[in-house]
């Protein structure tokens, strides 16, 4: 406690300086493969900067570890794969709701 | 009855006090099951968000710009920033310093009030600018979505004000902060839940 600095002071630091960067940066980008990807791996960091230093989930379970981590890496997974996936979804969804 | 013949309770069901610290499960069981549930529900309406997406690709590539970027991003710092408190307010609490732990947790509440304050600027701004729950497949995903997050978080800062009581009035020491830790697990869930609709919604071309 008597450190100055501690790793979620840091965590917070770099959690702000992704989230204007990211916002700086995907305000006047155009859809591609890159982008996609690049706003894909900040949201992935960023959930595992809330998951590893706000969280602190090094003693939890494997489920809750698994759970958790799941989710902050299924969804920046899904942003690249609807984007190179796209016509396949596209017509898997139309085939479900019967177009 | 004789008094003789009761068997105590304890010796029939052993139970673990709210003052064990379980640290496989932080918090108690309670509130994981609240976290899968919440994890679940938004897992399903991003499946319907990505579907849309690649059904109308023009409309989500439109969409971030009809948004106010700055009240997305004011958001996510009010989320990023009342979790970091909540962390310190644990972190405190653990090593006996009730009163910073309040101190942060006051910090939390304060910052986190910011959230659905901005939330209603953005939305009245939004009506003036014609984006409305009737509105195209983004629109309603965009207030679909970002509504259930504003219900979570209503639910949050009434659990931050149970926890805040709770550690004003003595209710929390450093061997038994559980319902601590239970909030501070929920409100951080939360958060991430955030930081994975903000590039979504507002920054995702």
């Amino acid at each position: 406690m008597k450190k100055i600095l501690l790793k979620v002071d840091i965590a917070w630091l770099m959690l702000i300086l992704l989230t204007i960067s990211g916002g700086l940066m995907g305000k006047h980008a155009e859809p591609g493969f890159w982008i996609t990807v690049v706003i894909a791996m900040m949201t992935f960091l960023k959930g595992r900067l809330v998951i590893d230093y706000f969280m602190e989930l090094d003693e939890a379970s494997k489920v809750i570890r698994r759970v958790v981590g799941s989710f902050s890496t299924i969804i920046p997974l899904l942003m690249i794969l609807t984007y190179l996936l796209e016509d396949q979804l596209v017509s898997f969804s139309q085939s479900i709701i019967g177009q | 009855m004789s008094s003789s013949q009761i068997t105590p309770l304890a010796e029939i069901s052993p139970v673990i006090t709210s003052a064990e610290i379980n640290p496989a499960i932080p918090g108690n069981r309670a509130i994981w099951v609240g976290i899968f549930a919440e994890f679940t529900e938004f897992l399903l309406m991003f499946i319907v968000y990505f579907i849309a997406r690649a059904n109308h690709p023009q409309l989500f590539h439109d969409g971030p710009q009809k948004l106010s970027l700055l009240a997305g991003s004011a958001n996510t710092v009010i989320m990023i920033t009342s979790s970091f408190f909540v962390a310190r307010a644990v972190i405190s609490m653990r090593h006996d310093r009730t009163s910073a732990s309040f101190r942060w947790l006051l910090a939390a509440f304060f910052t986190a009030l910011g959230y659905p304050l901005i939330k209603f600027l953005e939305i009245r701004w939004n009506i003036t600018q014609g984006l409305t729950g009737n509105g195209d497949v983004f629109q309603m995903s965009y207030y679909y979505l970002t509504f259930n997050h504003l219900v979570h978080v209503s639910w949050g800062i009434l659990g931050l004000i149970w926890v805040m009581a709770q550690t004003r009035f003595g209710g929390y020491s450093a061997n038994n902060h559980n319902g601590l830790v239970a909030f501070a697990c929920y409100w951080h869930a939360t958060d991430l839940i955030w930081l994975m609709i903000f590039p979504a919604f507002y920054v995702m071309p």
